[in-house]
């Protein structure tokens, strides 16, 4: 654990991308906050009217209405100041005036999208095109930063649906697969003028930051995509890891259909050749979560797909003209709620992310399931899961319960999950270079990841530098079982865990586990009714700890064969192996001692944000259940002075603790300013 | 040793079988002309280098399949085979048939179908100038939205043709799976359409048996158009991901029987992937298939 005898260092400052080594000389900056204007922004549309179907030979049409309509979008109603084009208009007659007309109004211009491979151009729809040299410059020199690139949208899941497993023969190794990855993402760099905005959809974050041709990262949330809480460990550990900022965005739909409330009485329809109304699609609620959860993970753009403006009409007065505009939706509402309270709480902070889940940078690890494929339990989409996979997936259960489910469920349970350990992981692959491993004050290998050469270098300085590593004995080189504190010996078999301060043995599903011989500074924390550790622990000098288990993984034997595990809509996912029960006893309160608060009460979603004062904690709280969530909230390091949400501006009384009251399916931010520091500030 | 169009179509254009490019299986002998049993080593060793060349003739292989890639670097590893007495029986064009990745000859985006054509005849042409008789080639998958099945059929039989009109050079066709047209009657119907003399069929056991055909009766479909075999095993338990991963033979579902009766006098290669032990199971493969 974490001493108790003095304060966690903890990092507050947000990333600046150009502070990390070699910005400079990248090719292709990412996007800075000096880019931003220092500000946090919000997307105001989506697209562009035309005169005529672009797809109308001789494909000669022109984008119009243009100043009518950012005027809605930014002026009558200000949804924000990015656009968030298709992109048509790039080959619109007139595509100079329009981007002369975004950088007068300086305006952003974001992630032009529908860049489909081999999708037939003259279609001008879900198509493969290339950026024609002179509309990339003209558009580089005219809106210089403002231009936040082309859009690499959900690219990875078309790839591991579509294209991966046409790869012959399937990678046989995971470099291998690496590269066949990076074949796809090659051909579209290059049509996309190298000049990209990542939306993912699946968990290669990391991979686009490496291909250096990004200028920031982030997700359209909800649809069938992943469990965000999980998702954005890896978007968000991506962006620490290379210098890349990242935005956040919720979407409309979900996989049956399309919320719409341009007619709030209208019935539900398949009339647009998909399900559409009211009641289809993305929850209002889970919406409305995802805008704060995701602005509070530091999102620096953040937006709703669609779906602000209503059919009817309203009159409104904006800068002494009055006339008849679409009416606000509730989706609208919600936006500009939400806009309107990050302008009002600009000081959000950082999160705080002190556990790094690291593994192989070649793993190509994703979710056991998804929207993209059938298959489950796959690799680079074309490789099956080995152990250490599961390893990643079955911890990731623990940490974000039901993730898997994001995208399966009418319920939309898994899309935010609650956090029994706090929201506070970012996932970091084994090439990420010391000053970004010194960020954390835990890194937990996972995977099959050997804890060998220059990655063991690492984490040997991170424990110098007061770090705690978690691993297991099977990922160990001899020189790594060193540091740990003991020699790993032949493998042996158990069914049984004795932890000494328990005071039951505990039953475990069959398991191997390596025999392990401790040093004299090795404390053992578990180990089996005839005396062979489990689980031993080791503190350093610089005050951190290693914690290694004896079991593989720290999982069970196989427990399921494959054709006894389903993958059906609204129904959970199995999983082949089990997490070892004597592993959640100890790693899971080891992982939960990280956190900054106490959070006592039924399971929610909770996240803390820090920044330089050292006496001022923001919490959220998301409740993602349809019952209200009524518990406590504890510094763990200082007392009370003020407790307020930034929901109402509403004072909550407490000294050592506040009780909280959130409503179902809702979100509450309380900042809480403290008598002490809870924390000592790392710069 | 080079063998011509003509030659290889000899025996009135139907099958050349082992008596001609190959021997029966573990009757390799010293001084023969023969090309099968083949082996691919990129695939066997997950490399496109530091091939076992001389234990692959040790095991007795007479023959590799190799990709356009190894074909455009001859020099780095030909001198090597040339030793082991290892000559180039097939070209495996489909490391440059990845929809997208690298091509397509189905592409609904001209200029990549136009690109991956001049990347095989230019392959072509050094297997011409080699003397390399058999080139892979597989359908794609549709094009992304806006092609009909129709559509790509067409563009795959102009491809095909092409292909075939620049020389002797055998161009077999194989169902590869994910991909369109992966059955041995459709495969039959697009040989039959593209007419060409030079323009055949070639059989991958692995990926017949991930197309859910049993092998034996897609050689059968296939009839006196199938010139070529290519053996790996797959995985097709219930409940396990299907995956093109070239197991070895004996590992899968391949029945032996099948895979005999498929294989007649053939000539053939192994195609299996094992990087961790490529030579147990490329003595593995010639073993079982004998």
């Amino acid at each position: 654990m974490p001493s108790n005898d003095r304060l966690p260092r903890v990092w507050v400052r947000p990333v600046e991308p150009e502070e990390y080594p070699g910005f400079e000389e990248r090719r292709l900056k990412p996007v800075t906050r000096a880019d931003l204007d220092q500000q946090f922004h919000t997307v105001a549309l989506r697209g562009f009217s035309y005169d005529r179907s672009p797809a109308e030979p001789p494909h000669k049409f022109r984008v119009v209405n243009l100043k009518e309509t950012l005027d809605l979008y930014t002026v009558e109603y200000d949804f924000g100041r990015v656009v968030w084009p298709m992109w048509p208009f790039l080959f619109a007659e007139n595509w100079r005036e329009v981007i002369d007309e975004l950088f007068a109004r300086r305006l952003y211009l974001f992630d032009i999208w529908a860049y489909c491979p081999s999708g037939v151009f003259e279609r001008f729809e879900w198509s493969e095109y290339r950026v024609p040299d002179e509309v990339h410059q003209y558009i580089l020199r005219k809106m210089g930063p403002r231009f936040l690139g082309y859009d690499n949208g959900e690219q990875d899941g078309r790839y591991i649906g579509g294209y991966a497993k046409s790869v012959c023969p399937a990678p046989a190794t995971r470099p291998q697969g690496f590269q066949a990855f990076c074949q796809y993402f090659r051909q579209l760099g290059d049509d996309l003028q190298n000049y990209l905005t990542a939306l993912n959809s699946l968990t290669f974050s990391h991979y686009f930051a490496h291909l250096g041709n990004h200028r920031l990262l982030g997700a359209e949330c909800a649809q069938a995509l992943p469990s965000v809480p999980m998702w954005y460990a890896f978007i968000r550990g991506a962006g620490r890891q290379y210098g890349i900022l990242w935005f956040g965005n919720a979407s409309v739909w979900n996989r049956w259909g399309a919320k719409s409330l341009a007619d709030p009485s209208a019935e539900d329809t398949n009339a647009p050749g998909f399900f559409s109304g009211p009641t289809a699609g993305t929850s209002l609620s889970l919406l409305r979560r995802l805008w704060y959860v995701l602005t509070m993970y530091g999102s620096v753009i953040m937006g709703y797909e669609a779906g602000q403006l209503a059919s009817g009409t309203v009159e409104r007065t904006v800068n002494g003209v009055t006339k008849q505009v679409p009416d606000l939706t509730d989706i609208g509402r919600e936006h500009m709620r939400g806009a309107q309270w990050c302008a009002d709480h600009p000081d959000r902070g950082v999160q705080h992310t002190p556990v790094a889940l690291l593994w192989d940078f070649y793993a190509g690890w994703a979710p056991p399931r998804h929207l993209y494929t059938g298959d489950t339990y796959l690799v680079w989409g074309n490789m099956p899961y080995e152990k250490g996979d599961h390893q990643i997936d079955l911890l990731l259960r623990e940490l974000y319960p039901d993730y898997p489910d994001a995208g399966f469920f009418h319920n939309e349970r898994g899309f935010l999950t609650a956090t029994p350990c706090g929201d506070s992981f970012d996932v970091i692959l084994s090439n990420a270079p010391r000053q970004v491993l010194d960020r954390y004050a835990c890194i937990v290998a996972l995977g099959e990841t050997p804890i060998e050469g220059e990655l063991l270098e690492k984490l040997s300085w991170c424990l110098q530098r007061g770090a705690h590593v978690v691993a297991c004995a099977n990922q160990l080189s001899p020189e790594a079982a060193a540091l740990f504190g003991v020699t790993v010996g032949d493998q042996g078999e158990a069914y049984h865990a004795v932890i000494p301060d328990h005071p039951w043995p505990i039953n475990e599903p069959r398991f191997t586990f390596h025999r392990l011989t401790c040093q004299p500074d090795a404390e053992v924390l578990a180990h089996t009714r005839q005396g062979s550790p489990l689980v031993v622990r080791r503190q350093h000098e610089g005050g951190g700890f290693t914690l290694l288990f004896a079991a593989d993984f720290f999982l069970s034997e196989r427990l399921l064969s494959p054709d006894k595990i389903a993958n059906e809509v609204d129904e959970p996912l199995a999983s082949p192996f089990a997490t070892l029960e004597h592993a959640k006893g100890i790693l899971l309160p080891y992982l939960r001692s990280f956190n900054l608060v106490t959070v006592d009460g039924p399971p929610v979603q909770f996240l803390v944000n820090v920044s330089s004062r050292t006496d001022r904690l923001l919490v959220t709280l998301c409740n993602n259940s349809p019952q209200p969530w009524e518990g406590t909230v504890r510094p763990k390091r200082a007392g009370l002075t003020s407790a307020r949400t930034w929901m109402t501006g509403e004072e909550i009384p407490g000294k050592e603790s506040i009780r909280v009251l959130v409503p179902p399916l809702d979100v509450v931010v309380v900042e809480l300013l403290l008598d002490a520091p809870a924390f000592e500030a790392r710069r | 040793m080079r063998i011509s169009r003509r030659q290889f179509l000899s025996a009135g254009g139907a099958l050349l079988g082992a008596a001609a490019l190959g021997v029966r299986i573990g009757e390799a002998q010293e001084g023969d002309d023969s090309m099968s049993p083949a082996i691919n080593p990129e695939y066997l060793t997950g490399s496109a280098e530091d091939w076992p060349l001389n234990e692959l003739a040790s095991i007795g292989y007479r023959g590799l399949e190799v990709s356009p890639q190894a074909i455009a670097d001859l020099a780095a590893w030909k001198p090597a085979a040339d030793h082991a007495r290892l000559r180039i029986l097939c070209v495996n064009a489909l490391p440059e048939l990845r929809p997208y990745l690298t091509g397509s000859l189905s592409d609904a985006v001209e200029r990549r179908r136009r690109d991956t054509l001049r990347r095989l005849l230019a392959t072509l042409e050094r297997m011409r100038q080699e003397g390399i008789p058999l080139l892979v080639v597989a359908p794609s998958r549709l094009a992304e939205n806006y092609q009909t099945p129709d559509e790509a059929r067409a563009l795959l039989v102009a491809g095909l043709r092409e292909l075939a009109s620049v020389g002797d050079t055998t161009i077999l066709l194989e169902g590869a799976p994910f991909r369109m047209f992966s059955s041995s009657e459709a495969l039959a119907g697009i040989v039959d359409e593209v007419a060409c003399p030079n323009v055949a069929a070639a059989l991958n056991v692995g990926h017949a048996l991930l197309n859910g055909s049993n092998p034996a009766e897609a050689a059968k479909a296939l009839g006196p158009r199938l010139r070529y075999l290519q053996a790996h095993d797959a995985d097709l338990r219930p409940g396990v991901p299907r995956l093109d991963r070239h197991l070895p033979l004996g590992t899968g579902m391949a029945q032996k029987e099948d895979v005999r009766s498929a294989l007649g006098e053939l000539p053939f290669a192994v195609t299996v992937t094992a990087p961790a032990d490529p030579l147990a199971a490329a003595r593995d493969a010639l073993e079982w298939l004998s």
